[in-house]
């Protein structure tokens, strides 16, 4: 089951002279089986640094899939992925983490018996530097860490408009807030790349509209490089950089916003060879 | 009579506390039932007499000893048997702790036999009396650490990031390693403190009024499952809560069975399964748990 398709792997191999930004996140033949199923099949695509690059694709794409490899979640049967060089695939969760990789869950992940600031903290996590020992007995080196944390933590708080609801257990407060909670404590991780799971699934209009202001804003703000897996086509159209489609396992597409929805083979897989159903306005 | 029964009450029931959050935390971190905690308390218990009395070491020496012994022995199985069946069901790792708590005491067993190991700690006998009521020094003392411990533990698990995150990792464990959560360690760090607390109540409740070190120490791990079951098996509240209820019921049992002589000599060991029955009938979920435990 070794599928190394030669001329796939010659497709992604020009890339290798290319420049380091151009290529910040790579993405070389990633196959991933379930039992018998091909959930992804030798994909290649490569992510600029600073870009907002969407990966689109009807249900069971394998979009999830690409999201859980890239984050630790499940092991890749061969291929490979390298962020600045550095190889992310077959590592545990909290080292990609620890490696600049952010994520973000379609369901808020947030801790719902923890309050919104505990949440927040925890995205400093990996940045402090004392251990158990030293937090445990309150040691100068780690009380300093800790308030420098805890100021990081506000200011955030404040920029993503959570600050009134800091003592409410995640829990308690709305959804959109919780998606912001999730959003400022990746943040809060200063990674270089986040992965977003579907950012404005189960949000209203104006929801929506303020997520994808935000999401527009994070590569000039926060100077991190974002992959949106997203199916509202329209958020995706408005702020995408770039974008690569998934159908069954399989890159069908990748270009610029404008190619990829004038591409016919794209159009088929979403449509159907019909092209007659009620969402064709979305295209 | 009433108040003292309270007083006796609320110090052993601290030290039932202790052990209610012993196994609360192994449980919250890594969804193991500690069924060895038993012997972790025998070998504290041991541990520091063999020590302290025989080697003369004197008592501290050998009670630091024994802590850091115990400790070692929770973080091994946590190691070696635990982490590498996480993610198996809770009756696998139940039962793999019964064999651990077996062997501990076999081997714990062979070195008492029917001796009794006196421990050589400070308080000895003496006998403290404010008012009314009278109590044992050591068991004073039990009170007095189980509530630093306690709230030791409250504030680093609220206010510091690795107390945040142990509670992250216990709550959502795929999300916590997205943030850097490393659950090997936080799993470690809970078998060790699960361990250390262990010890500390082990060598404890073989001080006066207990004669010494003893395998029956065992047995009173058994009477504190009902407290960690009866709070809920994944809150911590719930485990002090439960134990200080369990502590108050065996003891004032305990003090007007002689008067209830119809039911037998020793009402107050069934007790605390008693109180747990009827609690887990009108809330299955423990005092303040959030999750059943799944039936087997």
């Amino acid at each position: 089951m070794m599928a190394s398709i030669p001329d796939k792997q010659t497709l992604a191999a020009p890339g290798n002279a290319s420049d380091p930004d151009r290529e910040f996140l790579r993405v070389e033949n990633l196959t991933v089986c379930f039992g018998g199923l091909t959930a992804l099949d030798a994909v290649s695509f490569s992510v600029a640094r600073g870009s907002i690059h969407a990966v689109i694709g009807p249900n069971g794409a394998g979009k999830s899939t690409l999201l859980n490899v890239l984050s630790g979640f499940c092991r890749a049967n061969s291929g490979k992925a390298t962020l600045g060089g550095v190889d992310l695939i077959q590592r545990k969760p909290h080292e990609v983490a620890r490696l600049g990789v952010g994520r973000t869950f379609q369901q808020p992940g947030v801790f719902k018996q923890m309050t919104v600031a505990e949440n927040l903290l925890l995205g400093r996590h990996t940045l402090l530097q004392s251990g158990y020992v030293a937090a445990g007995l309150r040691l100068p080196s780690s009380r300093l860490e800790e308030r420098a944390a805890r100021e990081r933590m506000l200011e955030f708080a404040e920029l993503f408009q959570v600050r009134h609801v800091l003592d409410r257990r995640a829990g308690q407060i709305s959804y959109g807030e919780q998606k912001r909670v999730e959003i400022a404590r990746t943040l809060l991780m200063e990674p270089s790349i986040v992965l977003f799971d579907e950012p404005v699934a189960g949000m209203n209009a104006y929801e929506t509209t303020e997520m994808s202001k935000l999401l527009a804003r994070l590569p000039s703000d926060f100077g991190v490089t974002v992959i949106l897996v997203e199916h509202d086509i329209h958020l995706v159209m408005a702020i995408a950089t770039w974008v690569t489609v998934l159908d069954f396992g399989h890159k069908i597409a990748n270009g610029p916003p404008a190619d990829v929805q004038a591409d016919p083979v794209v159009r088929q897989a979403y449509l159907g060879t019909s092209g007659r159903t009620k969402d064709h306005t979305v295209w | 009579m009433l108040a003292e029964l309270i007083a006796e009450g609320v110090t052993l029931g601290s030290l039932y506390a202790l052990i209610a959050f012993a196994f609360v935390i192994t449980f919250r971190a890594t969804e193991t039932l500690n069924f060895a905690l038993g012997s972790f308390l025998v070998m504290g218990g041991l541990v520091t007499a063999e020590l302290s009395v025989n080697a003369h070491l004197g008592f501290w020496p050998a009670f630091a000893i024994s802590c850091a012994l115990v400790t070692a022995t929770s973080m091994l199985i946590e190691r070696f048997l635990v982490r590498p069946m996480i993610g198996r069901t809770l009756f696998v790792l139940g039962v793999l702790t019964i064999g651990v708590d077996l062997i501990i005491s076999t081997l714990t067993q062979h070195v008492i036999g029917d001796k009794v190991f006196p421990l050589g700690d400070p308080w000895g006998s003496k006998v403290l009396s404010f008012a009314t009521v009278s109590l044992p020094a050591s068991r004073l003392s039990a009170l007095i650490v189980a509530l630093a411990i306690g709230v030791g533990f409250a504030l680093w698990f609220r206010y510091t990031t690795w107390g945040i995150a142990m509670r992250a990792a216990a709550e959502d464990s795929a999300t916590a390693a997205l943030m850097g959560v490393r659950l090997g360690r936080v799993s470690m760090v809970a078998w060790a403190i699960s361990g250390l607390i262990a010890g500390i109540a082990g060598m404890f409740l073989s001080t006066f009024p207990t004669l010494g070190a003893d395998p029956t120490l065992r047995d009173v791990a058994f009477s504190t499952f009902p407290a960690a079951a009866l709070g809920g098996f994944d809150s911590t509240t719930g485990a002090v809560v439960g134990g200080m209820l369990i502590g108050l019921v065996t003891a004032i049992t305990q003090g007007y069975e002689s008067h209830l002589t119809f039911l037998g000599a020793s009402l107050h060991t069934i007790v605390p399964y008693v109180a747990l029955v009827v609690i887990l009938l009108i809330n299955p979920n423990g005092l303040f748990g959030t999750r059943e435990v799944s039936r087997v």
